[in-house]
């Protein structure tokens, strides 16, 4: 797999991974730029907006009939958070053009309906459709009102608003309904405006190389010449260690943790802390799985994720209510077992195969493929799926127990279950 | 052992298959350029079939709700260690999943892929489990069940079958009841695995980068060498299940923001039709579904503009032994003018006037079949499940194109006479 980048003429970041593997082609928009926190809920209707309806298609029905029309074109646009980053971005799926008969011309086409939906959106005398934009409001607002009904939602909105550090994390790509209430659709006319004057870095995925892609994104996007640095890998900084019992009207509990890991990504310990995490409690084969899971039939969900650049891990588990000290202290026996390194090398080669299946997954599924190039780029990640793999088989025993001695938990969150919702 | 080569040009996909002489069917589809490999090992066995009547050493054993579900998750104990573990160390990934009618075991791997082969007939083919791994294990299933209880999609999905389905066992979870899993027993699963786990009732689809001539004889050598126990027949309780619904109306409440309804269409079950008819009726009921309530159908955006809906709305369509539904979910601002508006729909679109939306959204279910040939995994569980329902996944494209407006306007007749049931969740009054 290789990746051909270009700057063109117009300032667009051209990336092509050339391949004749898959059936679909993915083209995948980014809009890269800063942003600000009372911008986030505007970025994320403008998403919704944008995804909808054109000038040419007022009417979602209307879009959606062509997208149906061009065998399915699947338009995805999203407005992500990834450190003081924003990222805006349209990932399209195109069925590969050289299944069906090519008088359909169906990549001139879906290029044309991209085009029309960034550069020519539903704007009528200077505003969205008013009728659209009310809509879209309103939707979201149920749609954020909706994450309270699930719990590890809830947990996890909780477990930011917890953090001391005033940090990017605490940030929900979704926004809040706070902001929501007040928003105008001045504001996201506002919002588009600065978008087009974002960078725009572009991935095209597939059977392109003799479609005269350059050309044709040379000739259709624009971009402004914008060069500023953004950061994207930021450390969460918690120094208080917390312990908060909340309880919901809920059939179980779902207890959680943050453990902050000084580690972020290209730090030397960056692919031990991986591997700490990997055999920690992000696989099934993790001690965290077998213990709580496993062995003490404590719960049936039970993980941790890395936030390599922001340098921390989650722990999440659904447990009941009464199995509440039990699970809590497994948890953290676990944790002090890496760190007098009660593991095995069996314990490390299991685990690294797993994220080696793992990344091979991804990288045997366009729209995956692409999206992991994007995330690792901005983060500075390898996006080389050999270095990361490489890496991971660099990495030895002492290496991983000297990562887990970083680790230190910070805040554990109880929601527990009960009659009532009770919040301290 | 012949090796049948068949190729599917709408698709450029190629099919190796054979029939083993225990009684195995096995299907290979190589994908050269791919890293990786799928590979799943099913049996026709689900949660519908809870309720047989087992004999197992000439003593007669009563089924247990979820019981399919359970053996699925006590697979994963073997002798030899745990499986996740046994498949990691050849590098592979390894699930399993549950269904009303199938349980399938899979992994994917990107080396390794005849060692992990052989592991996965190994591993679903012998059950070697004490008492006690048995009662280690209720624990997880129950807090599985429980997280289920508090997602208020899978009480909607649950809720609308209880309220159609008045003897057959699709009323029931797939995972069971809190009571019947704790009072499982190790017999129970033991029975259903010489049951149900005969390679006759199996199937194994292996999707990817392999080598299909040196892959199929490590399969073959591998069951081969097996002696198998002799399959023991199970007696269903004969299920009789009239048309009409056991509810036309019930709601619940939980402590959700929004309500959510799901309505749903007794239809008649498809039981006695060809392979290609079944494929066909299908790929209709997914066509008319798509120009009636889909995102490009006028009449679901008027909902959401209306404020009738959240634009949350789903449709489905599912069919099997003695049970064919269609059921429609969403979020719900205003319960009665959905209900309406859904009625009217269904009894007044006049699906024959609609050659265009009808050309159009056959391009959509064009892209979508052959996009469901791209992943190895996808390819692997959809072609097993479409082979236990009598469908080839590769026959889609053909029927789509041999689809005529005039199937659609059946499809439109015969959902306008079956009978409606509401389900309804309510939110529950904040404290």
């Amino acid at each position: 797999l290789k990746v051909i980048k270009k700057r063109l003429k117009n300032n667009v970041d051209l990336k092509i991974i050339p391949t004749t593997k898959f059936k679909t082609l993915v083209l995948n928009i980014g809009f890269k730029g800063p942003y600000k926190q009372k911008d986030i809920t505007g970025l994320y209707l403008l998403s919704k907006i944008m995804a909808d309806s054109s000038k040419k298609y007022p009417k979602a029905e209307l879009l959606a009939r062509q997208q149906d029309y061009l065998y399915g074109t699947a338009i995805q646009v999203s407005s992500q958070l990834v450190g003081e980053l924003s990222l805006f971005s349209l990932t399209v799926s195109i069925l590969d053009p050289k299944l069906i008969s090519s008088k359909f011309k169906l990549l001139e086409k879906a290029i044309a309906l991209i085009v029309e939906l960034i550069y020519r959106p539903n704007i009528v005398n200077g505003l969205f459709d008013q009728q659209l934009f009310e809509t879209t409001k309103s939707n979201h607002m149920y749609r954020l009102k909706s994450l309270d009904n699930d719990k590890e939602s809830v947990a996890a909105i909780r477990m930011k608003e917890l953090v001391d550090d005033s940090h990017p994390y605490q940030q929900l790509s979704l926004g809040n309904l706070k902001d929501l209430s007040t928003i105008t659709n001045q504001d996201l006319i506002k919002l588009y405006k600065e978008l087009l004057d974002r960078e725009i870095e572009i991935y095209v995925l597939g059977d392109v190389l003799s479609k005269n892609i350059v050309t044709t994104i040379e000739k259709k996007f624009k971009a402004k010449a914008v060069n500023k640095k953004i950061k994207t890998i930021i450390p969460l900084k918690q120094t208080k260690v917390k312990k908060i019992i909340e309880t919901r009207k809920f059939n179980q509990s779902y207890l959680s943790y943050l453990l902050t890991v000084n580690t972020l990504v290209g730090d030397k310990d960056y692919y031990p802390m991986i591997m700490f995490n990997a055999i920690f409690g992000r696989t099934p084969l993790s001690k965290l799985f077998r213990v709580v899971r496993e062995k003490n039939s404590l719960c049936y969900s039970i993980s941790s994720s890395y936030q390599v650049n922001y340098g921390f891990i989650n722990v999440g588990a659904g447990i009941d209510a009464k199995n509440y000290k039990k699970a809590d202290s497994l948890i953290r026996q676990q944790l002090t077992l890496m760190k007098q390194g009660s593991f095995t090398q069996e314990d490390i080669n299991m685990n690294r195969n797993m994220l080696v299946t793992m990344i091979e997954h991804t990288y045997d599924q366009p729209v995956g493929l692409v999206n992991q190039l994007v995330t690792s780029d901005l983060i500075k990640a390898d996006t080389i799926k050999q270095d990361y793999i490489d890496n991971l088989n660099k990495v030895t025993k002492a290496q991983i127990i000297k990562a887990a001695k970083k680790v230190e938990v910070k805040i554990e969150y109880l929601l527990k279950q009960g009659d009532k919702n009770e919040t301290k | 052992m012949k090796l049948n080569k068949t190729y599917y040009k709408n698709s450029d996909e190629t099919v190796y298959s054979t029939k083993l002489s225990n009684g195995l069917n096995v299907f290979l589809i190589p994908k050269p350029e791919y890293s990786e490999t799928a590979a799943v090992f099913a049996t026709k066995f689900g949660s519908l079939e809870s309720n047989a009547i087992l004999k197992l050493n000439g003593n007669t054993i009563k089924g247990k709700l979820g019981v399919a579900h359970f053996l699925e998750h006590r697979m994963f104990d073997n002798p030899k260690g745990p499986v996740f573990d046994l498949f990691s160390n050849l590098g592979a990934i390894s699930n399993a999943f549950t269904s009303f009618d199938k349980t399938a075991y899979y992994f994917v791997a990107s080396n390794k892929l005849e060692s992990n082969t052989e592991l996965l007939l190994d591993f679903v083919q012998g059950l070697e489990i004490k008492k006690e791994s048995v009662e280690k294990e209720k624990g997880i299933i129950i807090e599985e069940l429980k997280m289920y209880l508090d997602m208020p999609e899978s009480r909607l999905g649950r809720g609308i079958l209880e309220n159609m389905y008045i003897n057959h066992p699709i009323k029931h979870d797939i995972g069971g009841t809190i009571e019947e899993v704790a009072s499982t027993s190790l017999e129970v699963l033991q029975a259903c695995h010489q049951t149900f786990y005969h390679p006759n009732n199996m199937v194994l689809v292996i999707v990817g980068q392999m080598k299909v001539d040196s892959l199929i004889k490590v399969i073959e050598k591998n069951q081969n060498a097996k002696t198998l126990k002799p399959q023991l027949k199970p007696v269903f309780a004969k299920v009789s299940e009239p048309l009409i619904v056991k509810f036309k109306y019930r709601q619940i409440q939980m402590p959700i923001s929004t309500k959510k309804i799901a309505i749903g269409y007794k239809l008649k079950p498809i039981d006695k039709l060809t392979n290609i008819q079944i494929n066909k009726r299908l790929i209709a009921y997914s066509i008319y579904q798509d120009m009636l309530f889909s995102e490009s159908a006028p009449f679901y955006q008027n909902l959401i503009k209306s404020k009738i809906i959240t634009p949350t709305m789903d449709v489905s369509a599912f069919q099997g032994a003695g049970y064919n539904a269609m059921i429609i979910e969403s979020e719900v601002l205003d319960e009665a003018k959905f209900i309406k508006a859904i009625d009217d729909q269904i009894k007044n679109a006049n699906v024959g006037l609609m050659e265009k939306e009808f050309q159009i959204v056959k391009n959509l279910n064009v892209s979508e079949a052959i996009r469901s040939y791209e992943s190895p995994q996808r390819l692997a569980i959809n072609y097993m499940s479409n082979y236990f329902d009598g469908v080839n996944v590769f026959d889609d494209l053909e029927s789509i194109k041999n689809i005529t407006l005039k199937d659609i306007v059946k499809v439109a007749s015969e959902i306008r006479q079956t009978k409606k049931s509401v389900f309804v969740i309510k939110p529950m009054v904040k404290n």
